[in-house]
């Protein structure tokens, strides 16, 4: 299926919003779902079940508070706000029952795999960045956000979010060194 | 804006690959109309009577553009009622004397007078500038 133009969705939105056209507002949903899942999936680490009950939230409150959407904002980070936010208020109440737990512990995911892959060493280097520099590589790397939608989801500066991917970013240099193409390697 | 994209093309920049192919890895599918089923089914569940759910609180994002302009507004504001009394001294000798010259170059006049297209252009920009706002 093609991607519809700018113009349909606008229209989809003004539907959505002034008419409370359901089936607008689930045109939009397909439109959208794949990025807010796939940003949701890597902030809860893979959790593809909890990622999309997040979602289904993300969705519900977006239909909820779209009457005070103004159309000068963009309707996907916009959205992207709305996730991060209810990733953020899951974050907290997992913190507050499992007060006294151990954090989930990435060694026992990794024995789940039969192999050490990509996807296994990201997800251990990326647990180990502080959270708003993993939030900010999720956004502008899975999320596909410039730097500027970015720190809006994530509500910084547009410099304070830069200072975190870079930030970020070396952090994982360091972590993924082993994955660091030969060619590229300094020469002793 | 800043549309700056986030991933660049840095030859030497070996980690970005790494992330866009992973990022490409088990995609999301791009329609699944399971997905979107089910959040059309949740949109239409009315609760139950006996259950009271809170009502969702919408917070505003401030932008730093309607601080800044909200901060100005303030300040001219404050200044407008300074000036006050007087403009309106220089308002009632223009009022006395409409023909001398002199009384309409009154700076207090004509400060009152900036001040209040000010006030009222600020107070339209506020109200046009874009908010975003979210349900908790």
């Amino acid at each position: 299926m093609s991607i519809p133009s700018l113009e349909r969705e606008r229209e989809w939105l003004l539907l959505a919003q002034h008419q409370r056209d359901t089936q607008a507002f689930g045109q939009l949903v397909g439109l959208h779902q794949g990025r807010v899942r796939a940003v949701l999936r890597k902030l809860t680490r893979g959790q593809q079940a909890l990622a999309d009950e997040l979602a289904q939230e993300t969705f519900i409150k977006a239909w909820q508070a779209l009457p005070t959407f103004r159309h000068g904002a963009q309707w996907s980070t916009w959205l992207h706000r709305i996730a991060y936010l209810e990733f953020l208020q899951h974050q907290r109440r997992w913190a507050d029952e499992h007060a006294n737990t151990a954090p989930p512990d990435h060694e026992a995911v990794a024995a789940m795999h039969s192999t050490h892959d990509l996807r296994l060493d990201l997800e251990k280097a990326l647990a180990q960045v502080h959270p708003l520099e993993n939030a900010a590589i999720v956004y502008c790397y899975y999320g596909g956000l410039s730097h500027a939608e970015a720190a809006q989801v994530l509500d910084l500066p547009l410099g304070t979010l830069k200072s975190h991917v870079l930030r970020g970013r070396a952090k994982l240099q360091s972590l993924l060194a082993a994955w660091k193409p030969k060619d590229t390697q300094d020469s002793p | 804006m800043n549309k700056t994209p986030a991933v660049t093309t840095d030859p030497s920049d070996w980690l970005t690959p790494l992330l866009v192919q992973d990022a490409h890895r088990d995609p999301v599918p791009q329609q699944d109309a399971t997905f979107v089923a089910q959040v059309l089914t949740r949109l239409d569940v009315q609760p139950a009577d006996h259950i009271k759910l809170p009502m969702p609180k919408v917070y505003n994002f401030w932008t730093l553009e309607r601080g800044l302009l909200l901060g100005f507004q303030l300040l001219v504001v404050a200044l407008f009622i300074f000036s006050a009394p007087g403009a309106l001294q220089a308002w009632l000798q223009l009022g006395q004397a409409p023909m001398n010259l002199t009384a309409w170059y009154d700076h207090n006049l004509w400060g009152f007078a900036i001040g209040l297209v000010m006030v009222i252009y600020g107070a339209f920009e506020l109200l046009n500038m874009p908010e975003e706002s979210v349900v908790i």
